[in-house]
């Protein structure tokens, strides 16, 4: 752990610690035994070759996956799915899904006032008037009466955050929110992501956009087959990378062609 | 009357019997989760007819005493039973399964999720087969004659054998189902379109 | 232990009657699903034609089958028949034409949906790659109707057979009758009798037709 302390460039509380988490499927090791403190404040990005385990990861953080050893705590509480509590820690955990998720039979304001008015039952006028305010921050205002069919995939991403923002939750989880988006619609996702890390936010972002890793990362996981296999500051990781995986990793995201 | 009556109580008891096996289902509670499957395969696998001489003729032998009213209602309430559990599964099974992890991490308990994300969700999605399913039970009434109830098709039967008078008073049943039946599917189509439109749709 | 009328059964060829019985019954089911399913493909072929008269003619079809109980359409046409043109049609006739009637209708639209299910790119990619018309068919569409049609037209044979409990009302001989007559024989030696040959007959019903559902079950797990 101590050699892990050195590379961090902030240092708030210990906010999230995870260690030595295993799971499974059947046979299948997914995850094998990964250790990760995450600090207040921090924004950490996992990146890594497909089926390298990393939205398991993240499920497992949301306690939507079962796991199979060592333990994850949030404040130093169990996270697990069999804890008592689960509702109660996951609103302090935030979670943003690929397919955004919206609930399509509701319109915008109301996806996003369901939990906090009917698992922290508070009052609608006041995290009406909290929503809308941040509806207008991604200019999205105009649209708090809209039905999410009615809406372009990143207006919807946006929402889905705002949505998860409103439970004021400690940890925010993005789980390659963008994969599913149209090019010219990732940027707009990505902002809004960016001015939360400005914020402050502590975050674990699961992402295949490098260029925006490097730029929001305090800190780069590289995961591969169930464990992590290096991590650092962004600029080490992605210009001085310590392994060959990583290296070859990086390498499938330039491209040249020999010209004669 | 009789048989709209039977059909209208039959219906709403299947409804009932369709939404305890759907949350026994859905919750997996042990043991009843098997019952219920095990009643949906032999309800849907048996004709109406059959299960209504068991109840009328076969029941009253081991003394479980009916009376032709209630074996009515009871016989369409356990055939419904199974086919509204099956539209309503199918239903809930149509919400992906992304939807209620997204709820639950927002901190959703499981019946919360059931009732503000899956439910409304579901209940959209089966309507049409809800519909089906009230039209289909509202034909099944007509079997009821042949357990001596004083019902629509009994009463033409009747006519047939005093006045011999079978066209007109065939004419008459015809007409007396699509009087009950029309309107129903009808609405249903109707209420299916606001739906589709006031709903979410594709 | 009560009488449960089970011993009735065993006496004589009574076992032997309820299954003649269930073979009217599986008969007529039998006869009426390949009737509705060569009908019904035309049916579903008239339905996805672009002509708006013939489009509106099946919606009516599929409309009034859908509508009407299929034991008024037996009277329609056992009874109606009769009286009207003054035709004798047998019990097992009528039947077989009512179910055809309504198997069409149905299969007609269970085809209609297979055929739209399929996307129009499937088309637009098998001319894309230069397929013609009747190759299209044959090799794209064709096999995945099928796959779809399977488990659904099965369905359909399971509710033949539950509704050929009602032909016994038009005075066909089959199970039902058959365990009246049983009952009505041993009226005075076995009382009960109807407790235990109505069970036979309720499992009787229950073992033609499961074992189908659980087929087009597994089909379309299979298959999807």
């Amino acid at each position: 752990m101590a050699e892990k302390e050195m590379t961090e460039v902030k240092k708030g509380a210990p906010l999230l610690v995870v260690d030595h988490l295993t799971k499974r499927f059947a046979d299948l090791t997914v995850l094998d035994g990964i250790s990760l403190t995450v600090h207040e404040g921090e924004v950490i990005v996992i990146v890594g070759p497909s089926g390298c385990g990393k939205s398991t990861f993240l499920r497992c953080l949301n306690a939507l996956e079962d796991i199979q050893g060592g333990e994850i705590l949030l404040h130093g509480e169990r996270i697990s799915q069999n804890n008592k509590n689960l509702t109660e820690l996951r609103q302090k955990v935030g979670m943003v899904f690929q397919s955004y998720e919206l609930f399509p039979h509701l319109n915008v304001l109301d996806n996003i006032l369901l939990a906090p008015t009917r698992v922290q039952k508070r009052k609608r006028e006041e995290v009406k008037e909290e929503a809308l305010a941040l509806l207008a921050r991604i200019g999205l205002e105009s649209k708090a009466e809209s039905f999410p069919r009615q809406l372009s995939g990143g207006q919807k991403q946006r929402v889905a955050i705002i949505r998860a923002l409103c439970m004021h939750p400690e940890v925010m989880l993005f789980d390659e929110v963008t994969a599913a988006l149209d090019p010219e619609m990732v940027r707009e996702v990505l902002d809004v992501i960016l001015e939360l890390a400005n914020q402050g936010k502590t975050m674990l972002i699961v992402t295949h956009e490098m260029q925006f890793a490097r730029a929001i990362a305090d800190r780069v996981i590289f995961l591969n087959e169930g464990d992590i296999c290096e991590e650092g500051p962004p600029e080490e990781f992605f210009d001085h990378p310590k392994t060959e995986r990583a290296r070859q990793f990086l390498q499938t995201f330039t491209f040249s062609r020999k010209k004669s | 009357m009789l048989t709209l009556q039977i059909g209208v109580l039959g219906i709403l008891a299947s409804i009932a019997i369709g939404i305890i096996c759907t949350m026994i289902q859905y919750f997996k509670v042990p043991i009843a989760r098997h019952v219920v499957s095990v009643y949906v395969e032999i309800s849907r696998n048996t004709p109406l007819l059959i299960q209504l001489f068991f109840i009328y003729y076969g029941l009253p032998k081991i003394g479980i005493r009916t009376n032709p009213y209630a074996c009515g209602v009871a016989g369409l309430a356990f055939l419904g039973g199974s086919y509204m559990t099956e539209a309503f599964r199918s239903g809930i099974e149509a919400v992906d399964r992304v939807q209620t992890e997204s709820a639950a991490s927002l901190g959703l308990s499981g019946l919360q999720i059931l009732r503000y994300v899956i439910f409304p969700q579901a209940l959209t999605i089966s309507f049409p087969a809800f519909m089906a399913n009230v039209i289909f039970l509202l034909k099944e009434t007509s079997v009821f004659s042949a357990i001596s109830l004083m019902d629509l098709m009994f009463t033409a039967k009747d006519l047939i054998g005093l006045y011999y008078q079978t066209t007109e008073s065939l004419f008459l049943l015809v007409v007396f189902y699509l009087l009950i039946l029309l309107p129903v599917s009808v609405l249903g189509s109707f209420i299916e379109r606001r739906m589709r439109y006031a709903g979410f749709g594709s | 232990m009560p009488d449960l009328g089970l011993n009735v059964l065993f006496k004589g060829k009574n076992l032997a009657r309820l299954l003649g019985g269930l073979g009217v019954a599986l008969k007529i089911s039998l006869l009426s699903v390949v009737i509705s399913i060569v009908l019904g493909i035309l049916v579903g072929l008239l339905m996805t034609w672009k002509n708006p008269i013939s489009r509106a003619l099946m919606r009516c079809y599929l409309e009034i089958v859908r509508i009407m109980p299929q034991m008024v359409l037996l009277f329609l046409v056992y009874f109606g028949t009769t009286r009207i043109f003054g035709w004798n049609l047998s019990g097992e006739a009528s039947a077989v034409i009512v179910f055809s009637f309504w198997g069409a209708a149905e299969m007609g639209d269970l085809v209609r949906g297979a055929l739209i299910s399929i996307p129009q790119h499937q088309y637009e990619s098998a001319a894309a790659l230069g397929l013609s018309g009747g190759q299209t068919y044959r090799y794209i569409v064709l096999p995945q109707t099928v796959r779809r049609l399977i488990p659904l037209s099965m369905n359909l044979i399971t509710r033949m057979i539950k509704t050929t409990s009602l032909v016994l009302m038009i005075g066909v001989v089959e199970v039902l009758k058959v365990s009246q007559q049983i009952i009505e024989a041993n009226r005075m030696s076995s009382p009960n009798a109807a407790f235990g040959v109505y069970l036979t007959v309720f499992a009787l019903y229950f073992f033609a037709c499961w074992p189908i559902s659980l087929l087009a079950g597994f089909l379309e797990k299979r298959w999807r």
